[in-house]
C-alpha cells in the first residue's frame, strides 16, 4: 500500500469534506466504512448496534469536518478512535437502560490486551499506516487515550510533527489553488 | 461481537444501508454561516407634541448583534458522485449597565416595544398614548443589516433593531421616540464628535456614555429633548421627546435591554467568557441557561466534555473539566471591539495594537490557521483564522489562550 498516496487522498477529502461536499462523504464512506465496520463489529453487541456506530461515525465526520484538524495527515485513526468513542457512549446507554449504572466491566479501564483483541479484524489497515499513525491508534484505541493526548504525547502539538501538519495544509492549499491532483 | 464480521454479500448489504442512512441523514448538517459584524445604532429621535412641559428623556443601550452574511464559497475539488443513493437630561437612578458576562441568558433581542418595559412603567411613562413601532413584526433573531441613518450630527451607520413612537396621532410634534440598536466602537466615537458639534452635551453616565440635546421640534416651535446612550459593548438607544415627560425612561429602558429580552446575539466574547458563560463557571448551570435559548446540539460528538450549542446565527462549543467551563469557542459573537468571525487581520491588529501571535499546531512562520490573541483582563481572547490566515473564522477564549486542537476527538 503506498501510504504516501493514501494520506494525501485523506487531506484532499478532509478538505473536500469541510467545504460541505457531500460526494465527499459518499467517498469517505466507501474508503473506510468496511474497515470501521470490522471494528465496529468487535465493539458492538448486535448488527444494529455496529450498524448505528458506523453512521454515527460518519455523521460525526460530516459534522465536524470543517472544524477538524488531523494531527497527521491520515483520516483513519481520528475515524477509528470517534467510532471507539461511540461505542462508549453507546455502552454507556445500554448499561443505563438496563441497571440505571454502568456495569463493573465498564467502570475500569478495558485491558490492554482485550483492547488489542477488539482490533483483530482491523490489524491489517493499520500496519499499513506510517508508523506516526499506528502509534496514535495503539495510544488511542489500545491504551484508552483520547484522540488529543495522543497527538500531545507524540509531541504532535508543538514540535516537528505539526510542522507535517502545517505543510500538508500548506501543499493542500497549493494543490487546490493550483489543481495540481 | 464474537462472531465473525460480515464479508461479501453480506457485507455489501449492510454497507449500502449504511450509507444510504448517513448520507440522507448528513442532509442534517448546515455549513456555518460566514458572519460579518453588524452593529446596532440607534436612530434620532422626534418627538412631538402634546402636552406640557419637556420632561426628562432616558435611554436606553442597545445591544450588538451579528448577522449573517452568505458562507464562502468553499474552494472544492473535482468531486466524484456518490455512487449510493431628549428636553430635558435624563436623570434617574442610574440602571445597570448590560454586561454580557452577567447578564441572565436572554432569549432574544427585543422584539416589541411594550415588552421593554414593565406593566407600571409602560402606564407612568406612556399611558393611554398610542405606539407606533417599526418593524412591526421583527423575528427577534435576525439583526436588521446596517444602514446609513440620519442623526443630528450628520449620517451614521448602524443597525437598527427597533424603532417606538408613542404619540398622539391627533398631536402635531408631542409624543416620545425611542430607537435601539448596536454600532461599532468607531461609529460611536464618531457619532459623538457628531453630537457634540451639534451641541449636545455629553459626559459618562449609566454605565456609558450620555449625550444629550435640547432641539426645535419641526414645524411646531416646540423644544424637545434628545438623549442618547451606548456603552462599550456597542449597545446604543436614542431617546426623543417633545412634550412628554421622561423622567427615568432611559434607566427602564437599559434595564429592559439587559432583562432576558435580549438575545444571545448580543453577547460578548472578552477575557471572562461569552456572554452569561464565564471561564470557571459550572458547566451543568451553563447547560440550563444556555440551553434554552442557543440550543444544545452536541449530535454525534461522542466527547462528554464538549457542548455545542448552535442557534443557526451563532454557534457555540463550550469545553468543560471537572464539571468547570475551562474555555468558549464563539462563532457569530464578536468581542467590545466588534472583532469576530470575517474580520481579517489589519482590522485585528487595528483592532488590537498589541495583538500578538499564539503559537499554534502547525508552522508558526506560517499564517494559516494562526492563533492571534489580545489579552483582555486575566486571559487571552484568541481568534482563529482561516487556512489562508487572512480570516477570522472564530473566536476562543479559555484558560489556555490556545483552542483546542479539535473537540470530538
Amino acid at each position: 500500500m503506498d501510504t504516501e498516496t493514501d494520506t494525501d487522498a485523506d487531506v484532499a477529502l478532509t478538505r473536500r469534506l469541510a467545504g460541505g461536499d457531500r460526494a465527499a462523504l459518499a467517498d469517505a464512506f466507501d474508503r473506510f466504512a468496511p474497515t470501521l465496520t470490522r471494528y465496529a463489529w468487535a465493539l458492538a453487541g448486535s448488527r444494529q448496534d455496529v450498524e448505528e456506530l458506523v453512521q454515527d461515525t460518519f455523521l460525526t465526520l460530516w459534522q465536524k469536518a470543517d472544524t477538524l484538524q488531523l494531527s497527521t495527515r491520515a483520516l483513519l485513526p481520528w475515524l477509528l478512535v470517534v467510532c471507539r468513542n461511540h461505542a462508549r457512549n453507546q455502552a454507556r446507554a445500554v448499561a443505563g437502560r438496563a441497571a440505571d449504572e454502568l456495569p463493573a466491566e465498564l467502570a475500569v479501564p478495558e485491558a490492554d490486551q482485550e483492547a488489542r483483541e477488539r482490533l483483530r479484524w482491523v490489524r491489517d489497515e493499520i500496519d499499513a499506516l506510517p508508523p506516526l499513525d499506528r502509534r496514535i491508534c495503539e495510544l488511542c484505541l489500545i491504551e484508552g487515550h483520547s484522540y488529543t493526548e495522543a497527538a500531545a504525547m507524540l509531541g504532535l502539538s508543538v514540535g516537528a510533527v505539526t510542522q507535517r501538519v502545517s505543510r500538508s495544509r500548506a501543499r493542500l492549499k497549493k494543490a487546490v489553488t493550483h489543481d495540481e491532483h | 461481537m464474537n462472531t465473525e464480521p460480515p464479508t461479501g454479500d453480506d457485507l455489501q448489504r449492510m454497507l449500502v444501508s449504511m450509507k444510504q442512512n448517513v448520507l440522507e441523514h448528513a442532509e442534517e448538517r448546515h455549513p456555518k454561516p460566514r458572519r460579518h459584524r453588524s452593529r446596532i445604532v440607534i436612530a434620532t429621535i422626534a418627538l412631538l407634541a402634546l402636552g406640557t412641559a419637556g420632561g426628562a428623556v432616558a435611554l436606553a443601550v442597545v445591544p450588538q448583534v451579528q448577522q449573517a452574511a452568505p458562507a464562502p464559497s468553499p474552494t472544492t475539488e473535482p468531486s466524484v458522485p456518490a455512487s449510493t443513493p431628549a428636553s430635558a437630561p435624563v436623570v434617574d437612578s442610574p440602571a445597570p449597565k448590560p454586561s454580557a458576562s452577567s447578564a441572565a441568558a436572554p432569549s432574544r433581542y427585543p422584539t416589541d416595544c411594550r415588552a421593554l418595559y414593565s406593566d407600571a412603567d409602560r402606564e407612568r411613562l406612556f399611558g393611554k398614548t398610542p405606539l407606533t413601532q417599526s418593524p412591526a413584526h421583527p423575528d427577534g433573531t435576525t439583526v436588521p443589516a446596517p444602514s446609513t441613518m440620519p442623526y443630528a450630527g450628520g449620517t451614521w451607520t448602524a443597525s437598527e433593531w427597533l424603532d417606538c413612537v408613542w404619540a398622539d396621532p391627533r398631536a402635531d410634534v408631542s409624543g416620545i421616540h425611542v430607537t435601539i440598536g448596536s454600532a461599532s466602537a468607531a461609529a460611536l466615537s464618531g457619532r459623538e464628535d457628531g453630537l457634540r458639534a451639534a451641541g449636545a452635551d455629553c459626559a459618562p453616565g449609566d454605565g456609558g456614555t450620555v449625550c444629550s440635546r435640547r432641539f426645535r421640534a419641526d414645524p411646531s416651535p416646540q423644544d424637545g429633548t434628545e438623549t442618547s446612550w451606548w456603552d462599550g459593548d456597542g449597545h446604543w438607544i436614542t431617546i426623543s421627546q417633545v412634550n412628554a415627560p421622561t423622567s427615568g425612561l432611559l434607566s427602564a429602558t437599559i434595564a429592559g435591554l439587559s432583562s432576558d429580552r435580549v438575545g444571545p446575539g448580543s453577547w460578548v466574547v472578552s477575557g471572562a467568557g461569552v456572554g452569561p458563560i464565564t471561564i470557571g463557571s459550572a458547566y451543568r448551570d451553563v447547560v440550563a441557561a444556555v440551553g434554552p435559548v442557543v440550543p444544545q446540539a452536541n449530535g454525534s460528538c461522542p466527547n462528554p466534555n464538549v457542548g455545542l450549542f448552535d442557534s443557526g446565527d451563532l454557534h457555540l462549543v463550550v469545553q468543560q473539566a471537572d464539571g468547570k467551563v475551562i474555555g468558549i469557542e464563539a462563532t457569530g459573537l464578536t468581542t467590545s471591539a466588534g472583532m469576530g468571525r470575517g474580520n481579517s487581520l489589519d482590522q485585528l491588529r487595528a483592532a488590537y495594537p498589541d495583538l500578538t501571535r499564539t503559537p499554534g499546531y502547525g508552522d508558526d512562520s506560517s499564517p494559516s490557521f494562526a492563533y492571534w490573541s489580545v489579552r483582555d483582563g486575566d486571559r487571552s481572547v484568541t481568534f482563529e483564522m482561516d487556512d489562508a490566515g487572512t480570516s477570522v473564522i472564530g473566536v476562543w477564549v479559555g484558560v489556555d489562550p490556545r483552542p483546542p486542537h479539535e473537540y470530538c476527538g
